[in-house]
Formats: structure tokens, sequence, C-alpha cells
């Protein structure tokens, strides 16, 4: 228990490290200026005190005494003046140093670390629920300012105790008790705020799972797809009420919390007013016994109040910083995932042979394996087609012959270099791949299908490929095809699935390579089309090498070699002809399709 | 009094705070289910449509929140101004003219506020097209199928370059405008200074003159010290006034969008107990601001427990069509009758127990696999051999083992399904309704050759019972139905059995040719 604890310190301790360096790292100038300006304001209520009092001193003596110098009273009112004039332009300073550079440019860094850092994982870890879990905490972290509030937090923290300190002290030179009434009647807000900040995280941590259920509730009723089946089938009502209560759980547990919260922090100014009542009534003793001028008398309280107001502050934002942490924390430790490991090995210009040998691979938290002891050999020139029902491992072949997955067991080796080893930037130039999801990018066309800046003269190239896959009517819209963009949101244009997957299409013809693969490349384009599109796929890829995928088992009729798999095992391998004689696997799934066309 | 006053005033503000919790627990539930009905009721049109989508975008899912925050910084604004009008008396008692340059002072003051939070929204509005740029970009980079994309393109540099490019772009323009706004402010802030200076120089000179008496100095200047707080209180509510007012029009803008008309009278429930023909009358429809016409004069009718399949290409206006009979849309010209009642004037508990639907962008619900069979008749969802009877037909019968297991998005231990598998439940949900109109839309696009095959021979047979209407790019299927519509650009090309339009020769023959071709070349 003592050890978890001292454990827990140690951690936060860090974390906290953490923070500050990543500020000197990337904020150095800011996380300069702030500091500074706080040290200054903390001095703030100790020189507005001692100039008013001066001058209310001063006031009192002149109207007191009939023949003294007025220098001293205009020297005060002026040096108030310049004191606001001075305040103002620090506060200027630092609220735009604060503002923008601690808070907003932080905001931008930290997001493209973590958007840096998600593009460097293994994608793998995209199927651990964990690590999942772990990012969309970090984002959390982000998005609720926390490591900006941590440092500033701190740093007022810091900074203040020379400035509380001498608040502090000039209270304690009118008389030592009233320092002692003023610290002590405000301790408790310390106490209130940790076990606040701490139940809101536990809360938080607890209600995960309602809230991302009452969000993704609410995100149906946003949304295109299913809000167009709840009013067809009428089930809006049904998801309205489900909402409804996740809405009102939630609601409860955190405003049962807050009224908790409101009459503790109520209890703890209870305290505070008896420490000023207490504070006024020593004062007024002082006055009787003449320990303290009269003209000082509101100074003195003035001073009072400033202290009790001071520590207040600071022991509310120590209470926070302990909790702020653990979300900096969630934060950290995204960032510190182990990234893909590179390899060095060059595979030479051109992929001559992709060799696997007995591969096991399994998913993340997966209990049976989802590739089965494959043996395969695929050579410079073929075309090869994998075919098999949903969930027999295609997709998943392909990516662990090109090193995306990890195999768990065999090898994995392109011209007789170990996958692992080979310098995968190098190799992926090499191909074209093509997934069964493919992507749209919300970008313009040329981009979409180059996907890097626009090299010279291949607007004309681009063109025709597109024209080629019978997207005319989007590539003529516009003179320039550079300038059509695609994504409604940023008022470009919406393909619709067919548009768009004949769009991904040329993109692969484009970069066509020296391996294709190509992954369910016709699911969406319809029977015309299909067939216009298919020839083209073929043309392009003779003289490469090239794996489809499909469950249009017609492609098979076309290619050198078909892989026919079952449960994560390949089970037939040969030409169309060899496997209909055969009368396995392949022939079911063939006839299972062609039976529909026959006459 | 001072320790009586300050007793109080906490009192106020704990009363205040909880007043303005127990106003965020009325707002948070009464608003919501309003603002949920209003979401229910718009026009589905709304939702494809680019403009009420962004006004649907910036409303969000807490609009509550701003609300509640104009609500309290409009009151503590005016708070504020009764408090500073307060102190502005006592100086206009001593002299108007100080009142007057106060008031002016304090006007100044926001002025030059009201002008900072403008600048800056307009910079946050010009910045938004910007902004979400760089978040898609920022999102692309987080999400499995765009890094697997973009991994084998070797193109993850160029979208970190395209997004830092964004960035500093963004950041400059708003550090530039940050910084201005900034000075607009402050110099609001010297006019408030000179006027304190006044009142200094002021008291000075009344002093000199042994005109003004200790306490009326103190009152003075602590007035001043507190009209100095107090505008900066002012200044930030006036501010923030202004920012959530901005976040209310959209909310006002959102509530105006138009809603589906709602019919009250029951009487023509009773017509729908028994299976009607479904008849299209010379039906046009366009989309609204768009003098495009989608469909151009399309009559049909269906019999009763007929099966259709409509074909045609990419944008041929399949799709309209059936979102018209589910009465998504309204017909621009024409009727829509089912059993010679039209489905605009159709109660909503009628017209939900109507349709059985299945798309091809279904939606792939988060919760178990009961719910996402059963959410079209919620109410026998507990019903298990309905259940599995629907998942049966849909070939889904592996997912009875986990039909209670949770997804793994909401839960991180949850289960995740395939493409296909989320097709088949799709598909189930719609058989589970037992409309008297199923409606498949697309079907089959990501399944494997044997469940699309077996798929067919369950559709057939469930067909018996249903007058059922097929969009498919899969002409095998359309080969199954009694009636197949073909259509292009909008319009009905040809109308026939399978065998009538083989003879025909016209575009159905052509895609179906194109079609089979893959599967016979080698066999003959």
């Amino acid at each position: 228990m003592e050890d978890n604890r001292k454990q827990e310190r140690k951690v936060k301790v860090k974390t906290l490290m953490k923070v500050y360096h990543f500020f000197w790292k990337y904020r150095r100038i800011d996380s300069i200026i702030a500091p500074l300006y706080y040290i200054l304001e903390n001095f703030s209520p100790a020189v507005s005190t001692l100039i008013l009092a001066g001058f209310f001193q001063e006031v009192y003596w002149v109207l007191g005494e009939e023949m003294r110098s007025y220098s001293r009273l205009v020297t005060y009112g002026a040096g108030f003046i310049v004191y606001l004039i001075v305040k103002q332009f620090l506060q200027l300073i630092a609220s735009i140093s604060t503002n923008a550079g601690i808070f907003e440019k932080t905001l931008y860094i930290l997001n493209e670390m973590l958007s840096e850092k998600a593009s460097k994982l293994p994608l793998i870890t995209y199927e651990n629920a964990e690590i999942m879990n772990k990012k969309e905490k970090a984002e959390e972290c982000v998005h609720n300012d926390r490591i900006p509030s941590i440092f500033m937090l701190s740093v007022v923290l810091a900074t203040s105790v020379l400035g509380t300190g001498t608040l502090i002290i000039t209270l304690g030179s009118y008389h030592g008790f009233l320092a002692v009434i003023a610290i002590v009647s405000v301790a408790q807000f310390y106490a209130a705020t940790y076990f606040q900040e701490k139940k809101k995280y536990q809360i938080s941590q607890e209600l995960t799972k309602e809230k991302r259920q009452r969000d993704y509730l609410w995100s149906l009723f946003t949304d295109e797809k299913s809000i167009k089946e709840m009013r067809i089938m009428g089930f809006a009502d049904y998801l309205a009420d489900q909402w409804k209560k996740a809405r009102d759980k939630i609601n409860r547990k955190f405003w049962k919390e807050e009224s908790f919260a409101h009459r503790n922090m109520m209890y703890c100014e209870f305290i505070r007013i008896a420490g000023y009542i207490l504070g006024i009534s020593f004062c007024f003793l002082l006055l009787l016994a003449d320990r303290i001028e009269a003209g000082v008398f509101g100074a003195v309280l003035t001073a009072f109040v400033n202290v009790q107001a001071v520590i207040k502050n600071h022991v509310t934002s120590i209470g926070r910083i302990p909790v702020f942490l653990e979300y900096a924390k969630d934060y950290f430790d995204f960032i510190e995932l182990p990234e893909e490991q590179e390899g060095t090995v060059n595979i030479g210009e051109k992929i001559q042979k992709i060799s696997l040998e007995k591969v096991f691979f399994r998913y993340p938290n997966a209990e049976d394996f989802t590739l089965h002891d494959i043996d395969l050999e695929i050579h410079e020139g073929e075309t090869i087609a994998v075919v098999g029902e949903n969930g027999s491992g295609k997709t998943t072949l392909t990516k662990v012959l090109l090193g995306i997955y990890g195999a768990i067991g065999g090898t994995v080796a392109i011209n007789d270099i170990p996958i692992n080893s080979i310098d995968k930037k190098d190799l992926y130039k090499k191909i074209a791949y093509l997934s069964q999801d493919y992507m749209i990018y919300k970008m313009s066309l040329t981009e979409n299908v180059v996907l890097a800046d626009l090299p010279e003269n291949a607007a004309e190239d681009i063109k025709r490929i597109v024209s080629k896959m019978g997207l005319d009517d989007i590539a003529g819209s516009c003179g320039d095809i550079s300038q059509i963009y695609f994504g409604k949101e940023f008022g470009g244009i919406e393909l619709s699935g067919g548009q768009a997957q004949r769009l991904a299409v040329a993109r692969a013809i484009y970069k066509a390579g020296n391996l294709v693969i190509l992954d369910e490349p016709t699911s969406a384009i319809d029977p015309i089309q299909e067939a216009e599109i298919l020839s083209q796929i073929m043309n392009m890829v003779k003289g490469r090498t090239a794996i489809l995928i499909s469950h249009r088992m017609s492609i098979c009729t076309k290619v050198d070699k078909i892989i026919v798999m079952k449960e994560g095992a390949i089970l037939e391998i040969g030409t169309h002809e060899e496997l209909i004689k055969k009368n396995g696997e392949y022939m079911r799934l063939f006839k299972a399709q062609s039976c529909w066309y026959e006459s | 009094m001072l320790s009586v006053v300050e007793l109080l005033t906490q009192i106020t503000k704990y009363s205040n705070l909880y007043m303005e919790q127990r106003l965020k627990a009325e707002l948070y539930c009464g608003f919501s289910d309003k603002l949920l009905e209003k979401y229910v009721s718009v026009e589905f049109s709304c939702f494809e449509e680019e403009h009420s989508r962004n006004i649907i975008h910036h409303v969000g899912s807490a609009p509550q929140e701003s609300l509640l925050e104009y609500f309290m910084t409009f009151f503590s604004l005016v708070a504020d101004f009764i408090e500073i009008f307060g102190y502005v008396i006592v100086f206009f008692s001593l002299s108007p003219l100080f009142g007057l340059l106060g008031t002016g002072c304090l006007g100044i003051l926001l002025c030059l506020n009201f002008k900072r939070v403008e600048m800056m929204a307009k910079l946050y509005d010009e910045q938004t097209d910007d902004e979400r740029k760089m978040l898609y970009l920022d999102k692309l980079l987080c999400t499995k199928s765009a890094l697997l994309d973009l991994k084998l393109n070797d193109a993850i540099d160029f979208v970190h370059h395209k997004r830092e490019a964004l960035s500093q772009v963004i950041w400059k323009e708003r550090l530039l405008r940050t910084l201005q706004s900034q000075f607009v402010y402050a110099s609001g802030y010297m006019s408030m200074v000179l006027w304190i200076g006044l009142v200094v120089i002021y008291v000075i000179y009344e002093i000199t003159h042994g005109k003004l008496s200790y306490g009326v100095v103190v009152a003075l200047i602590s007035a001043v010290q507190s009209i100095y707080g107090c505008s900066e209180c002012l200044a930030n509510d006036f501010a923030s006034v202004l920012k959530s007012g901005v976040n209310i029009r959209y909310l006002e803008k959102f509530m105006e969008l138009p809603e589906v008309k709602k019919v009250e009278k029951a009487g023509n429930g009773e017509a729908m107990d028994r299976q009607g023909c479904l008849q299209f009358h010379n039906v046009s429809f366009r989309y609204p601001d768009d003098p495009k016409e989608v469909l151009k004069d399309v009559s049909f009718s269906i019999e009763p427990f007929q099966k259709v399949a409509l074909v045609g290409e990419n944008g041929s206006g399949k799709t309209t069509i059936v979102k018209l009979i589910c009465g998504l849309y309204q017909p621009a010209q024409g009727r829509i009758t089912l059993n010679d009642i039209d489905i605009c004037e159709l109660p909503a508990q009628y017209s939900a127990k109507i349709y059985g639907a299945a798309f091809q962008d279904f939606s792939r619900y988060q919760f178990s696999v009961r719910h996402n069979v059963a959410l079209s008749s919620v109410e026998r969802m507990e019903n298990d051999s309905e259940v599995f009877q629907a998942m049966e037909q849909a070939q889904a019968s592996d997912l009875q083992k986990i039909i209670d297991k949770p997804f793994g998005m909401i839960e991180e231990d949850g289960i995740n399904l395939s493409g296909g598998q989320w097709q088949k439940l799709a598909l189930a949900r719609a058989y589970f309704k037992k409309g008297q109109l199923l409606i498949l839309d697309e079907p089959t696009a990501s399944m494997d050759p044997r469940a699309e095959s077996e798929l067919y021979a369950s559709f057939l047979k469930m067909m018996r019972s249903h007058t059922c209407i097929v969009v498919s790019h899969r002409l095998a299927i359309a080969k199954q139905c009694d009636q197949i519509i073909v259509l292009d650009k909008g319009q009905i090309v040809q109308k026939g059995s399978h065998d009538e339009l083989i003879s025909e020769r016209g575009l159905y023959q052509e895609m179906f040719h194109a079609q089979s071709q893959w599967y016979h070349e080698k066999d003959g």
C-alpha cells in the first residue's frame, strides 16, 4: 500500500518533468515569459497595497496638519497611475504569450506529435483495443488542455512563493497572528479541491463506457445512414429512449457530485469568513491597544483579504495538479509507445521472388490463427488470383506478405531477403496496392492519383488513366484537373461508391510498379463498367507480378495461378482448368456464382 | 457589517451556483429532448444537403452549453452594468463632468472590446475551413485504413508536409490577429487608466484646497479600483455573450430547418393491414435548389407479393426511387400510392410497420448482434426464435453464439465483425421486420460467392410472403424476379421479365451479357 503510493508519486513527478521538458523543448521563450510575469504579478497586490497605504497615510496627514508638502502626495498618486499602466502592459504581453504560446500553439504541437506517433505505429497495433483506448485517452488529454494547464498552474504556484511570502510578511509585519489566521482559514480548500478533482477523474473513468454509449447513440441521430433506417423501420423512438437513459445515468452521477462539491466549497468559504471575522476583530483589538494606527487599519484589512485570496488560489491549484497529471500521463504513455522497426536492406531493382514458408499469423487478443501454415512462392511476371470465403484470410495474406503485419511463425522473404530487414519505404515504392477499404482523400483529383506533389507533365497521364476509368464526367468538369477537389465538407465534389472505387483503381494503375496487389477492385462498380475496368486492369498487370483478390470468380479465368483459401490455409493452387477438373472447393465457389448466369 | 456583507455575498454566490445547476439540469434534459425531437423530424434531405449539414454540424451535440453560457453571462453582464452604474453615480454626484468622462471611457472600452471579439470571430470563421482540413489530415494519420493506403503509397510524409504547411499558415495568421486584437483591447484599457489618472489628479487638487474629507478620498479611490476591476469583468462577460451569441444563431437556424409533415388522422390505417399494390403515377423528382430532374415521369405498378428488380448504371435513379418509396423524399410531381392511398398521407404509426429495408450504406449499430437484427421491430427483440430465424435467412447463423456480446466500439473487450458479416446483419434486420414491403438496395456487394449464392436462394423463399424490391448491380438476382425495371438517366427504359428483356436486345441484355461473359468465355 505504502509502496504503491510511493510508486504513484514517483510516476507523477516523472510526468511533471516530462511536461516541463516539453515546454522547454518546444516553447522556450513563452515558458520563460510566463513565469517572469507571474513573479512580477505576485508583487502586484503588495505594491498596490503599499502605494495606496502610503497615499491614504499622506492624505490623512495632509488633512490633519495644514502645513505639509504635497509633493509626496503627488508622487504616490503618480505612482498609482504608473503602477496601473505597467500592470496593464505586462498583462498584455503575458496574455499573448500564455494564450497563444502556451495554450494554442501547444495544442497544435501536441496534436502533431500525436498524429505523427499514430502514423509511425506498426499497423497491427490498430487491432489492439488496449492501445486504441490509450490513444483515445491521449486525445482527451490534448482536447482538454491538460498539459498546458499543468504547466501554467505549476508556474503560478512556483513563482508565487516569493510574492506570497512578501504578502504574508507585509501582513505579518502588522501582527504575526493575522498572517496565521489568514493562512489557516483557507487551508481546507486544498483538501476540498483535491478530493473533488480525484472524484471527477474517477467518475469519468467509471463512466467511460456510458459516455461512449451516449455519444454513439447521439451520433446515430446525425448520421445519414442510421437516420434513413430508423425512420423507415420506425425505431427512432427506441434509440431516443436508450439515449435518454444513458444521458440521465451520467448526468445524475455528475450532478450529485457537483452539488456535493458546491456544498463543500460553501463550507470552506464559511470557514474562511470565520477567519475573516476573527481577523477584523483582532485588528480592532490592535487598534484599541494602539498597536496600529487608524490610517493603516484599511490597509491591514486589505492585506488580510489579499493573503486569504492568494493562498486560497494556490491551494486550489495544488489540489488540481495531481489529477491533471494523470491525464498527462495518458498522453505521454501513448507518445512513448514503440514504433515500427525499419529495415535497411535494399531489395534491388525488381521484385523477382516472394516466398512464404510455414507462415502463421494471429491478430492480437485473437484465439484462432488467421493464417495457418502458408507455403507459397510467387515469381516475377505471374498473375495470381486469391479466392475464398469471407474471413478466409485473403487480405491478411497480402498484408503479411508485404510486411505490414509481422508473421508469428515461419519466414516471409522478398528476393530471398527476410521481410524484416528490408527497407520498406523502398519496397513500397515498387508496389501498387488497392485496399478493399479504398481511400478517397478530400484533396484534389491529381493529388488523389499521385499522392505526392504533382510531377511535371503528369497531368496528361493522369487525365488519360482517369478517362479510361470512365470518370470523364468528373475530369471534364474543369479544364485543370488539379483544381478538381473532393469532399462535400470542403466544397468539393462528392463521389458515388462506384466512382470512388474507379478513382482508387486509377491510382493503382498510375503507380503500377513492379508488383500490383488489388483487393476487391470492382465491388462497387456496375456491370458494364466492371467488364471494362477488369479488362483495363488485366491490361495493366500484363508483364508485372500481380495478386488479385476478388469475390467475382469470373476474374479467375484470366490468371496464371489461382490460390483457394479456406479458414486461413491454402486449400488448392492451380489454373482455372486444373481446379475445375479437381472438382473441389474452387469448383463449388465457381459454380455457386456462375450458375446464376447460365441461360 | 463588513463580515455580514461578505457572508451574504458568499451565500448568494452559492445559491446562485445552485440555481445554475438546477437550470443546467432542466436545460440539459428538457432542452436536449427538444433537440432530439427536432433531429428526428428534420426532413431527410437536409442531412444530404451541404448548407443544412453545415448547420447541423455547427449545432453539435451540446448546444445547451452555449445556451446556458449565454443566459448566465447575460445576467452577469447586467449585474456588472448595475454595479458599475452604482459607482459611476458616485462620481456624477461629485461632478457630472467626471461621471460623463467615466461613462465615455467605459463606452470606448466596450466598443474596442467588441471590435476585438469581432476580429477574432472573423478570423475563426475564415480559418474554419483550413482548420477542418488540418483536422481531416490529422485524422487520416490516425486511421487504420488510411494509414495502410498511405504507407503502401509512400505518402505519409506527403500528408505530414501538407498538414504542416496548413498549420503554419493558420498559426501565423492567428498570431498576427491575436496581437492586433490584444492591442485594440489594451488601448481600451488605456482610456480607463487615463480617466483614473484624472480622478487622482482631481483628488489631489481638491485635497490641497482642503475640500475633501478623508472618508470621501478613501471612497473615491476604492470606487476607482472597483470600476477598474469591474470593467474587466464587464469586458470579459461582454465578449463571451458575443461569442455564445454566434452559436445560438446556428441553433436558431437549426430549429428552423424544414420538418417532415406529420399526419394526424388515423383513418387510413386499416387499409394497410392487407398487402397492397404499390404504384408510381408519373413521378418526377429533383433535389431542392437543383433544377436537374433526377427522375422524369416514372410510372410503374407492383402487385402484392411480386418480386421486382431495379437495375441500371450508377446514377440512373434507382436509389432515388427506393428513397421515394420509403417516404424519405417527397415527389416533385406525381403520386406514390400503396393500396390507393398516397404514402405521404399515412400516419407514422402505420408507415413504420410497412417497410423492411437493407441498404448498401447500411448502419453498423455498436450494441449487440441481437440489437442489430431486432432494431427493426424492437417489441420482438427478446423473441429468440424469430431473431434466430431472421439470422438464418440472412446466412448469419454463425453469429448466434455471440448474440448478446457487445461490440468493440463501446466496450474494450467487445467483438468486431467483418464487412460481410455486418452486411448479413443488415439483411437480417430487414427480414426480421416482416413488413409488407421488403426493400434491398445492393445487398451483396461485400459478400463472398457462397454467401451470395445462398442469400439469393433464401431470398427467393422470403419473397413468397412479401412484396419485394431489389436494387442490384448483380444481374443474377434480377433474373429471378417477376418484373425488372431498367432505368437510364432517371427514366424507365425497359420493363418486363428477364426472358422478355433478353429477347428485347436493349440495355438490359447488354448488361447481362457483359456480366455473364466472364463466366462463359472459357467454358464455351
